[in-house]
């Protein structure tokens, strides 16, 4: 046998270990038993188990002098002295199970912050992404309502708040948590529901995650990194602000995937800027990168970016039977008498004032506080 | 000297038996090194003999314990790895007779695994939508192997997780379950089968 975990017995790699009898014997079993998978011992497994050794010398001490006392114990110590040693045996128990036996609560206790705001630091990432998109240049969620993105601003604020108001996590004082602990016993309702999915959530994230999610938390929690702050509210706009379906695909994406994203909305937006007014049902944003497989909404009417523009429109197959670049109504689809009403036209009427768009905005600047513009209205 | 090493028990020399030695000597440091080398291995294989994660944490402690409290007698005549798996098994066997019974009642064995496994298989069918096939499957195959293992009974299951996790030779089994070596092959052979009957129908095509 190795000490090795992933080496096998006498050095022998995994694979190897095929041609040793036992391997043999179970056959093609063998290969299936991967699929289980290795445990971690948790973080304080090693410290607890050295602290209880180091209890069972403590304790073996003592019994140790008792047995060899001088002469004949008296009458009362015949019984006090073994009390005494299974009192203090009882008491050492207690405080061993307490500090040894796992308390999921905890460590949730300790994370709250993180895990109050969990979906909040899942949504900002990493702080790499932040950086990057606070980086970038004319970053805009889509258009939606005033009172949506006041309303997603101020959770965000709030959020920020609560996370810069307590930012204890990791390693807490004992107080600390009690007076979580206080907090959660009193909280009920959704709120309580939500913390507790949180914290279900949280309990199946792995050690590198959660360092990843307290390394977000502190730089949200820091005033000084405003312009962390300013990218993680556009970025949690930008999602608020895309179908609620493609939300969960946006915050899976890793960093890198998220700026290819974000690419590609941005000259989608541009696109559409410029090419306002020509075809009827280009509202919408860029749907984030499907993976193959995962269904869609095929057919819905909607046309997605194809590409960069170019000459002649959009890029790539419409899917509808119409040409690359051709706007033209659908064949067998409804005939819109020239000039008459269209109730899903983007652009302005010929004579009206386009409305100024994202592209419009100074450069090289994150723009999470711009005033919205309100979709232009549909005509007629 | 070459005559020596004919006659005398040659003393084994690896990382673990080494660290066991400085235990012996009452080294402390040495025992924290140890327990940090083992601890997932034990939990590994407890976890995948109990299926349940906390039970296995605790008696890898309950190893750990014993070793240090035999530290005085260990000899590194036999390599330290058979001699932990020997008093895993030990533990193993003791809990069965205590508790493990109990547990079993409680919760179904295969049921009682690590909520958090649990958890993530949940949730990686939900978002099954997004992962490649073959990540939903083996998710769903390692459910299968999980049950089946726990379907085994105690001392099968205990010799396919030493043969499999900790690469253990028939001999090796053998010493730590206090078994002779042909009582080994048969806990295996009848184990594999046991295993077959549960994950082929699962695997059908991959195993033939």
């Amino acid at each position: 046998m190795n000490d090795g975990h992933a080496a096998g017995s006498h050095g022998r790699p995994d694979d190897a270990s095929r041609d040793g009898a036992p391997a043999n014997d179970l056959g093609e079993i063998w290969g299936a038993l991967d699929a289980l998978p290795r445990a971690s011992a948790s973080i304080d497994m090693a410290a607890t188990t050295v602290d209880m050794a180091a209890v069972t010398i403590g304790r073996s001490a003592p019994r140790a002098t008792l047995r060899m006392g001088r002469g004949r114990p008296t009458s009362w110590r015949a019984w006090i002295l073994p009390t005494v040693a299974v009192a203090g045996s009882l008491i050492a128990g207690i405080v061993v199970g307490r500090v040894t036996v796992p308390d999921p609560d905890l460590r949730i206790l300790e994370s709250l912050p993180l895990v109050r705001h969990l979906s909040l630091l899942q949504e900002a990432g990493s702080v790499k992404f932040l950086q990057s998109l606070s980086a970038r240049r004319n970053q805009q969620p889509l258009r939606m309502p005033p009172e949506m993105l006041r309303d997603e601003g101020h959770e965000f604020d709030a959020a920020v708040a609560d996370l810069e108001a307590d930012h204890a996590w990791g390693s807490v004082a004992r107080p600390l948590i009690d007076e979580r602990r206080a907090t959660i016993a009193t909280t009920a309702g959704d709120e309580r529901d939500s913390i507790e999915r949180s914290a279900a959530a949280f309990q199946e994230l792995t050690a590198a995650e959660r360092r990843d999610l307290a390394t977000v938390a502190s730089a949200l929690a820091d005033p000084k990194r405003d312009e962390l702050r300013a990218a993680a509210r556009l970025w949690h706009l930008i999602i608020a602000a895309s179908d609620p379906p493609d939300r969960k695909n946006i915050v899976q994406l890793d960093p890198e995937s998220r700026l290819e994203w974000l690419e590609r909305r941005s000259r989608f937006r541009e696109w559409m800027g410029e090419r306002r007014g020509l075809p009827p049902g280009i509202e919408g944003g860029p749907v984030p990168p499907r993976v193959p497989g995962t269904g869609g909404i095929p057919g819905d009417g909607r046309p997605r970016w194809q590409g960069p523009r170019s000459e002649g429109g959009p890029q790539g197959p419409r899917g509808d039977g119409r040409s690359r670049g051709e706007f033209g109504p659908r064949e067998g689809g409804v005939q819109r008498p020239e000039g008459g009403p269209r109730s899903d036209r983007v652009g302005p009427r010929p004579g009206e004032q386009r409305p100024e768009f994202p592209e419009d905005l100074p450069r090289g600047s994150v723009t999470p506080d711009l005033p919205l513009r309100e979709t232009p209205a549909a005509p007629g | 000297m070459a005559t020596d090493s004919t006659v005398m028990p040659q003393p084994v020399h690896d990382p673990s038996t080494e660290l066991m030695l400085r235990v012996r000597d009452g080294d402390a440091d040495a025992f924290a090194d140890l327990v940090v080398a083992w601890q997932d291995r034990l939990v590994t294989l407890f976890l995948h003999h109990t299926g349940d994660h906390a039970t296995a944490e605790d008696l890898a402690q309950e190893v750990f314990l014993r070793v240090y409290r035999a530290r005085a007698t260990y000899q590194p005549t036999a390599k330290f790895t058979t001699w932990i798996h020997t008093i895993a098994n030990n533990v193993a066997s003791d809990l069965r007779q205590r508790a493990y019974r109990r547990l079993e009642r409680g919760v179904p064995a295969n049921t009682s695994a690590s909520s958090s496994m649990i958890g993530l298989d949940q949730l990686a069918v939900a978002a099954s939508g997004f992962l490649p096939t073959r990540r939903a499957d083996r998710t769903e195959l390692q459910a299968v192997v999980r049950d089946a293992i726990a379907g085994l009974n105690e001392r099968q299951r205990m010799a396919v997780l030493l043969a499999k996790f900790e690469q253990c030779s028939y001999e090796e089994i053998a010493t730590a379950m206090g078994l002779t070596v042909p009582a080994v092959k048969s806990l295996l052979f009848r184990a594999r089968d046991q295993l077959r009957i549960a994950i082929e129908p699962y695997l059908e095509g991959d195993l033939s």
